[in-house]
């Protein structure tokens, strides 16, 4: 299958600074990529600029061959779907009207049946039907997280952007929230990129595996090309072992590195 | 009209729901729960259309009460007949000073309630949408205490109250509440213009339009600190044909602006300036768009009025109480809500120690915390 997201030396500078410089990606659809690196790396620089919330400096940004910086922001919302990391309801919606909500870029003056149906149907699909008359506002950290996805779903994009969507989850809801997300990217052939934490987690649940450490794409592929000693000490900083279980890297760290000039850089 | 199409659309959607794999993702999509929560949808958005017509109903039941109770005594059919008295087709039902009562008296200054209190809760719902904080009102960027300012220099410096006066009190008014919200505007402007910007800046002009009042209530002689004093409480009094007109345009314009943005208000305030975006959204756009429009219909509301702070701020709130956050349903119910306090305040504010009127301003105050209050705990109540 043909790649559904293509990044081509991207790079992204806040005034002077530049944080991310020749990132390169590209994501097929069915596809989980899990972008791992330390606080500061640009992980979420890059899912933001993808999503079209930063405009890059250089490079180019294409979903099924479109250069997204060519389309108008309805457009591209059609294309790129965003979960950001949990967000703030300062009045009280419903699940159903949240949901609702991920329609927007398809929704003219008012949602229509055929939105709604879809809501109902990304409701079953996560299985929070039951949920949809709450308040966002009522429900645990893990059923926020799925609301959130299933918002990011109702929204029928190519390209779905996910900022740590597990890392205020305990770890029943990570492998259920993630479990969610490969479902859905089997469904619907979405594509989609991740930024997590926990290692571990990141090789047992995605396909492929980026590092990015001080804006730059320190490693990429599979799991255990990725999750190196070598790679862990120079991206984090930290003296780990890596063993394998049921074919899986393990990440098993035993201490901070002696500081190493790469890394402060 | 909602609630069939629902019921019978999804019978003709069903086959497509279940198309292709039914997997052991999608359970029962046919039965169960779903068909259950539809039947809730359905319910919930019938609630709301009856939610609208009672409370148009009710705008409609107190706006006769009010038309026939006051200081000057009349009865019921006295005042339905000076109603009709000028109504094209008829001719002399009653005598000339029962029809002028009502018709230059009491029915502009219900219109003006109604179409007030409606566009003070339109601005209000709009400012708590748009900068995310339900918090705020139409005076959180300073307007109210920028009008009292420019009323203020006006009768001190300008005119007596009497005659041209009056119009130099509200252009000054007027004058000073849009020159305060430019400049919130234009301070906090810095490519963009960030929600928490905006309130902050608001909140430092209010103090300092507050100062520049109290400054000149130090030069004002007795009888224009009174009518200082006066104006500050918000009052109907002054209420004229042309005035209510005005306001009714400034609605009539915003109105339809704000309801074809209810989609991007709730993507705005339920999830933030980033997922908006995301979502295609054009924020900047929409927030200038809307905060001028509601700026405007508040400003000309207290510059006619003084200020009625209240019913901005708790309007929405006893809206979004009632039928829920979502803009399509809050919009126009909330404008009911605020119609409704103005007019039903105003008119025991006139009637309730007449002939003396209370100011509208305190009665607002009066009746709307203790409903406010009540919605309030109660919800809190019931949600424990």
């Amino acid at each position: 299958m043909t790649s559904r997201l293509v990044v081509d030396g991207l790079a992204v500078a806040y005034g002077s600074t530049r944080v991310l410089d020749g990132i390169d990606l590209e994501v097929r659809g069915g596809e989980l990529v899990g972008l791992l690196g330390p606080n500061g790396a640009g992980k979420s620089t890059l899912i933001r600029t993808i999503v079209g919330l930063h405009r890059p400096t250089e490079g180019r940004i294409s979903v099924d061959g479109r250069d997204v910086r060519e389309l108008r922001p309805r457009q591209r919302a059609r294309l790129v779907a965003y979960v950001p990391q949990d967000t703030d309801d300062p009045f009280a919606l419903s699940v159903f009207d949240q949901v609702l909500l991920g329609r927007t870029p398809h929704v003219g003056v008012r949602p229509r049946h055929q939105d709604r149906e879809i809501v109902l149907e990304t409701l079953a699909a996560l299985r929070i039907s039951h949920l949809a008359l709450r308040p966002v506002g009522e429900l645990s950290g893990g059923q926020r997280q799925k609301v959130a996805i299933a918002r990011a779903l109702a929204q029928h994009a190519a390209v779905l952007l996910l900022d740590e969507p597990t890392s205020a989850l305990d770890l029943h809801h990570q492998i259920d929230a993630l479990q969610q997300v490969r479902a859905t990217l089997e469904r619907t052939g979405a594509a989609a990129v991740m930024s997590i934490h926990d290692p571990n987690l990141a090789a047992r649940h995605c396909d492929r595996l980026v590092l990015l450490a001080g804006g730059h794409l320190a490693a990429s592929g599979r799991a255990e090309e990725v999750l190196t000693p070598d790679n862990v000490r120079e991206a984090f900083g930290v003296d780990a072992d890596v063993d394998l279980s049921r074919g899986h890297p393990v990440v098993l760290p035993n201490g901070l590195a002696q500081p190493v000039s790469e890394v402060q850089r | 009209m909602r609630t069939t199409a629902d019921s019978s659309g999804s019978t003709r959607t069903l086959p497509s729901s279940i198309d292709g794999s039914v997997s052991i993702d999608r359970p029962s999509v046919l039965e169960g729960p779903d068909h259950q929560l539809r039947r809730t949808l359905a319910g919930r958005a019938r609630v709301r259309a009856i939610a609208l017509l009672v409370g148009v109903v009710s705008v409609l039941a107190a706006a006769v009460v009010a038309v026939s109770v006051g200081a000057a005594g009349l009865s019921v059919s006295d005042a339905a007949l000076a109603v009709a008295d000028r109504l094209p087709g008829t001719s002399a039902l009653v005598d000339a000073n029962t029809a002028s009562i009502v018709w230059e008296l009491r029915l502009p200054r219900i219109a003006l309630a109604v179409v007030g209190g409606a566009a003070l809760a339109l601005s209000g719902t709009t400012m708590q949408a748009l900068l995310r904080n339900p918090l705020v009102s139409p005076f959180t960027l300073g307007i109210s205490s920028a009008a009292a300012f420019g009323a203020s220099v006006a009768i001190v410096f300008g005119a007596s109250l009497a005659g041209g006066g009056r119009y130099v009190v509200v252009a000054n008014a007027l004058a000073c509440a849009l020159a305060c919200a430019t400049l919130a505007f234009s301070l906090s402007w810095a490519g963009k213009l960030r929600a928490e910007t905006l309130i902050l800046v608001g909140i430092a002009l209010t103090y300092l339009f507050g100062a520049l009042t109290a400054t000149l209530q130090l030069i004002a002689n007795d009888q224009q600190l009174a009518a200082i004093v006066q104006w500050t409480f918000g009052s109907l009094n002054g209420a004229s044909w042309e005035q209510a007109v005005v306001v009714g345009l400034v609605v009539a314009v915003a109105f339809p602006v704000f309801l074809r943005s209810s989609q991007r208000y709730d993507a705005i305030a339920f999830l933030g300036d980033d997922s908006a975006r995301a979502l295609g959204v054009d924020v900047l756009r929409t927030r200038v768009v809307t905060m001028v429009l509601a700026v405007v219909l508040a400003a000309v509301v207290v510059s006619f009025c003084g200020v009625i702070g209240f019913v901005g701020l708790v309007a929405p709130h006893i809206a979004r109480l009632l039928v829920g956050g979502s803009h399509r349903t809050l919009l126009p119910f909330a404008a009911i809500c605020g119609a409704a306090l103005l007019l039903v305040a105003d008119t025991v504010g006139r009637t309730i120690v007449a002939p003396a009127i209370i100011p509208v301003g305190i009665v607002v105050s009066f009746l709307g915390v203790p409903l406010f209050l009540q919605l309030v705990v109660s919800r809190a109540r019931a949600a424990r």
